[in-house]
């Protein structure tokens, strides 16, 4: 077999194989359509009729111009099946994954050209694996299929929900050149470059895809919507926290009486009577992070002779993300309550004791101090090192770089006339770096304070040029050679890899009633490995935020699997697709079968089923160990009578300490397993309209679960029998807690069912061609046991805040319209998601959100140069529709006001924070007006 | 001068030789380098000249008495050979291909690429990938290389021109103006 027979033209009849997304091409059935045998996502059988039995999207390169995205994170959304993906969301990371039925970002696989893309630094939820699709450039997309059915039975762990497969373009030929400007809340400009040429007199293609993509960070407070939902004026707003800078002060078991500056050192106060110098952290971080990314995608391929072929991919990016991180808060690992100890020596320390309350405290203004009369008093600070003076700063500003590189190489060789063997090596590698600032050394801070080098004192902003009247010598305002003592960087680096081996054979097998049975079967060989080096000042708890270090050091996993597929044609109407997966990861192996049947039934009608199983490895996080220290508070003590630690009674708090919590996962810790099925109906109507509808069940079972937090661990050790009898707590002689050891664990179940609707319709209309297309997902039940006893909760249209899934409209969905005449295109396009639940406070309902899109473009011919030229200009959500706000219900079930009650003024607790949803696939950019100019030659 | 011969030789030797296909000299027409058009002339004539007329390759001659004419190495070393004492003549029966290394002689004695063509499409389809093929009257076929929206005329033929771009792809454009779009031959 040649293999210039990959494309081989046929005259078979097909019916309409890719009802697909919104915007997606479409294939609409004419007579004798030219039939093409390609590898479809699915199957590794090439064949002509590829739309086959399964529940495939797609996006093509035509429906991604259409779209307006500069990124593929604007992709992700575009398919109904995604849900709940970090797409576009407030975040910093930049990064974007599938998410095909909301079953966790682990549990879609992506592919590149049908093979394994690699796997992000980061990591969801417990440590789930992904692939984050904003590392390639977009102008190599020919499209993205994505297959909504459980695939494990063809290509292993992750494609538990399905599998994304971005296909490249690849055998283009010519020079494009891309340029474009959006308008929305953040401005983005992008640039792309498209190379490609045949070589060797056609026995070889080399294609380049780079692209350029610059946007800056935006400022909380520069977001109307985000303003006028949770921040309408600094002294109602939920962004305040009670550790400001200045903070409030007290003599310990006294009350806290806040520091007499704080409006005039920026801090905030509810109202007159708010005891808080509180603190506006609106802008603490950015909405969105700044992004400056370089990207590249080569791909090369070479016939060396009639029955050997050469391929091989690279990519490359960089990005850098900026963000804001200015006054962070201060935590001590020493035990304490996390306020800063103040001697009375301070020279801006102007408390003294309250005469009529021994515990209370007076503040005597610096004008009036005496030292023959004044005597100040030690206090606890509730505060934060640096307040408003960091927040909104462009001088403090964190930045992570990741850089992702993939080099894939492989090798076609036609066996024989009818059999093909594909081998290919993939080495992906990715890498974080991180540097944030406000990563406080809270001993060096302690002790500056304690020997009155640094004033913690509203003093310090309000009043700098202040000399103390206590020694007459000390300046307020602090100096920035002092900060630097203690105002330190947090750094962190992530890395993982990924090398995988494919080997593939595919060919026809035996003749059946005139048709051919084809098989295909294959080996992989995978290993992955994560690197984690965590900031010095963390893992010895002597960081700012003295947080849980969550993530583990190091840690690999390597998996072998041996797989089989084979293609029955039975008669001329119905095939049948039979594939069984054998995976063994070292602690555990799994076999998972697949069966699928497609049924022409009439020219325009088919149906198609599947059933299978799939399964999701334990993921490297959750089969290592990690460690990092947690504050606890022991709810056990030492009894000095007896001995014996013994649970506390008597109702008194315990002892904070700092101990080692250790993560690892359980000897016997099975896979996540999940059993689907999907049925389909395809229409394929004369006039040019194409439907399909499926329905679809997942059965989502040991799901592995975060172990409990070190704090619920120790707590229940003696909630559960009143004994000090963890064995997993492990504590000194003196009753100390050492260490935690916490394992991951198979507990809980999903099972969720639901309808896809897809449509396409073409026809000619006047001088041109009009077409319509659209995709929605209604998710009828999701249904998640923890098998804990608790109750069975429906995820289906409920934002999830309260387990481990994500925000779940139960409809979701696009069309759009699009006509096309002479060079001339205009798209109108619509976007639904549905109304939903906020769990996490008393089912409040959060609105729908409605977007409409439009977008005209024309071509020109030899415009001042040779070539062809396209400008388009568009405008998404051009109503300008503010995303949903998180509403509140009150505990008798309905709607909080806006603003409530609250320190003797009003806050917007009517509204959760961060104020929207990122997890919904809302817009989060308003409306976006961009135009872009595409030059051809 | 040349140019002027050329063509009437043309004439002379079209009652006696096959019919020179039309298109062929239109396109020699079209270049506008003179002598890249003359060589594409003497290329479509030259069976038409007399004692080309079969088109034999020329009579092999001893090559050991005469000096090497040519630059090929193969004649060459042939003719090396059969000067050295003791060796036998060298073998005649094998000629030098004669567009063999042509592409690395100047410009000027390259035979020239067919940029652009002129033709007619009989009939469009459409690809389950999305992609055209364009049908053309000489039996030809060429599919788009991108599944995108391409305008062409519906329901008629139409002629086209087919050339070749930067990248040394080829593209078509319907009656030569209006947009491009990236094709490969695949029949």
């Amino acid at each position: 077999m040649r293999l210039s027979h990959v494309f081989r033209k046929t005259s078979l009849y097909s019916l309409s194989a890719l009802l697909a997304v919104g915007g997606a091409t479409t294939l609409p059935v004419q007579a004798e359509e030219e039939l093409e045998e390609v590898v479809v996502t699915g199957s590794y059988i090439r064949r002509s009729s590829f739309e086959g039995a399964h529940n495939l999207q797609v996006l093509g390169a035509e429906q991604i111009k259409l779209t307006g995205a500069t990124q593929v994170e604007e992709l992700v959304n575009e398919f109904s099946v995604n849900s709940g993906s970090e797409a576009g969301a407030e975040d910093e990371s930049g990064q974007a994954q599938f998410n095909i039925r909301n079953l966790g970002l682990g549990s879609t696989l992506t592919l590149i050209n049908g093979r394994r893309a690699g796997v992000s630094t980061l990591a969801g939820p417990g440590g789930t694996e992904f692939y984050n699709v904003n590392q390639l450039p977009v102008n190599m997309i020919e499209r993205i299929e994505v297959l909504a059915d459980g695939a494990s039975a063809l290509y292993g762990s992750q494609a538990v929900a399905g599998v994304a497969n971005i296909i490249t373009r690849k055998g283009f030929e010519g020079l494009e050149i891309t340029a474009g400007y959006s308008d929305a809340l953040v401005d983005t400009r992008e640039i792309g470059l498209a190379l490609g040429s045949a070589l060797a007199d056609g026995r070889g293609h080399i294609n380049v895809y780079t692209s350029y993509l610059d946007r800056p960070h935006i400022w909380r407070t520069d977001v109307d919507y985000i303003k006028a939902y949770i921040a309408p004026t600094p002294e109602t707003s939920r962004f305040l926290s009670t550790r400001g800078s200045p903070g409030q002060y007290r003599q310990p078991g006294g009350s806290y009486v806040r520091d007499p500056d704080c409006e005039a050192a920026g801090g905030v106060r509810r109202s007159e009577t708010d005891s808080f110098c509180r603190f506006d952290f609106s802008d603490q971080r950015s909405f969105m992070a700044g992004e400056e990314r370089y990207s590249a995608f080569v791909e090369f391929d070479y016939e060396i002779n009639d029955r050997m072929k050469l391929y091989s991919e690279l990519s490359f990016s960089n990005t850098r993300m900026t963000n804001s991180l200015g006054g962070e808060r201060y935590l001590v690992a020493d035990g304490t309550s996390n306020t800063v100890p103040i001697p009375a020596s301070h020279p801006f320390n102007f408390f003294v004791q309250d005469p009529a309350n021994p515990t209370g405290i007076i503040y005597v203004p610096p004008s009036q101090w005496d030292n023959a009369v004044h005597t100040a008093v030690d206090l606890e600070a509730l505060m934060r090192p640096l307040g408003s003076e960091a927040t909104h700063n462009g001088d403090y500003l964190g930045h992570t770089e990741y850089n992702n590189n993939r080099v894939m190489m492989g090798l076609e060789v036609a066996l024989t006339d009818t059999w093909m063997l594909d081998m290919s090596y993939g080495y992906s590698r990715s890498n974080r770096a991180r540097a944030m600032p406000n990563n406080f050394r809270t001993d060096e801070f302690q002790r500056l304070v304690a020997n009155g080098q640094w004033n913690p004192f509203g003093t310090a902003k309000a009043t700098p040029d202040l000399v103390s009247p206590k020694n007459g010598l000390s300046i307020a305002g602090n100096s920035q050679i002092i900060q630097d003592r203690f105002d330190s960087h947090f750094s962190s680096q992530i890395k993982s890899a990924q090398q995988v081996f494919d080997a593939v054979a595919t060919g026809d097998l035996i003749e059946m009633n005139g048709q051919m049975v084809q098989a295909a079967v294959g080996i992989q060989v995978r290993d992955t490995e994560y690197v984690r080096l965590d900031d010095p000042l963390d893992t010895a708890l002597e960081g700012s935020l003295n947080r849980f270090i969550e993530n583990f050091n190091f840690g690999g996993q390597n998996v072998e699997s041996i797989f089989a597929e084979v293609y029955v044609p039975v008669g001329d109407t119905v095939d049948l697709q039979l594939a069984v997966r054998y995976e063994d990861y070292s602690i555990e192996d799994t076999v998972d079968p697949k069966i699928s049947v497609d049924w022409r039934a009439a020219d325009w009608l088919g149906f198609r089923a599947s059933w299978g199983t799939s399964f999701q490895a334990p993921n490297i996080q959750q089969t290592t160990r990690s460690a990092g220290g947690q504050q606890i508070n022991d709810s056990a003590r030492l009894d000095p009578a007896t001995g014996q630690v013994v649970c506390i009674t008597d109702g008194s708090t315990g002892v904070q300490i700092g101990a080692t919590q250790f993560l690892e996962g359980s000897s016997d810790l099975k896979p996540q397993s999940s059993e689907n099925y999907n049925v389909g109906v395809v229409f394929t109507l004369a006039n040019g309209l194409n439907a399909s509808l499926d329905v679809w069940e997942f059965d989502y079972e040991d799901l592995i679960a975060p172990p409990l937090s070190a704090q619920a661990q120790v707590d229940n050790d003696c909630a559960d029998d009143g004994i000090v009898n963890d064995p997993n707590i492990l504590r000194s002689g003196e009753g100390q807690i050492n260490a935690i050891f916490s394992q991951f664990v198979n507990i809980g179940r999903v099972t969720a069912s639901g309808y896809d609707i897809n449509f396409n319709y073409e026809t000619g209309l006047g001088a041109g061609d009009l077409s319509v297309r659209g995709g929605f997902t209604y998710v009828d039940s999701f249904e998640i046991d923890n098998e804990d006893g608790s109750p069975i909760v429906d995820g289906a249209g409920s934002r999830n805040a309260r387990n481990n899934f994500r925000t779940m409209p139960q409809l979701r969905g696009n069309a759009n319209a699009t006509y096309r005449w002479g060079v001339n295109t205009v798209t109108l396009g619509f976007n639904y998601i549905d109304d939903y639940l906020n769990d996490q406070s008393r089912n409040a309902v959060i609105d729908s959100m409605e977007t409409f899109d439009i977008q005209y473009s024309r071509s020109f011919s030899d415009l001042l140069i040779p070539g062809d030229s396209t400008l388009t200009i568009g405008v998404n959500n051009f109503t300008d529709e503010d995303p949903p706000a998180l509403v509140r219900n009150g505990a008798d079930g309905n709607r909080l006001p806006h603003l409530n009650p609250s320190a003797g003024g009003f806050q917007a607790t009517g509204i959760d924070r961060p104020g929207i949803d990122d997890f919904a696939g809302h817009s989060l950019m308003g409306r976006i007006a961009y135009v872009r100019w595409a030059y051809t030659l | 001068m040349r140019f002027l011969m050329f063509c009437a030789l043309f004439f002379v030797s079209t009652a006696s030789a096959e019919q020179v296909a039309r298109d062929q000299l239109v396109q020699c027409l079209a270049i506008s380098d003179e002598a890249e058009r003359l060589a594409c002339f003497e290329r479509v004539t030259r069976p038409l000249v007399p004692g080309d007329e079969n088109n034999d390759a020329p009579e092999a001659e001893p090559v050991a008495a005469e000096e090497p004419k040519t630059d090929p190495p193969a004649v060459k070393q042939v003719v090396k050979q059969a000067n050295e004492p003791g060796k036998t003549a060298p073998r005649t029966d094998v000629q030098p291909t004669p567009g063999l290394g042509a592409e690395q002689l100047p410009d000027a004695r390259r035979a020239p690429r067919e940029e652009k063509a002129l033709a007619t499409v009989v009939r469009v389809r459409k690809g389950n990938l999305g992609h055209l093929f364009f049908h053309l009257a000489d039996g030809s076929v060429w599919r788009q290389n991108e599944a995108r929206y391409y305008s062409y005329p519906r329901n008629r033929e139409f002629p086209i021109e087919i050339s070749k771009g930067v990248m040394g792809e080829y593209q078509l454009r319907v009656d030569g103006k209006g947009p491009r779009v990236r094709v490969r031959r695949v029949e």
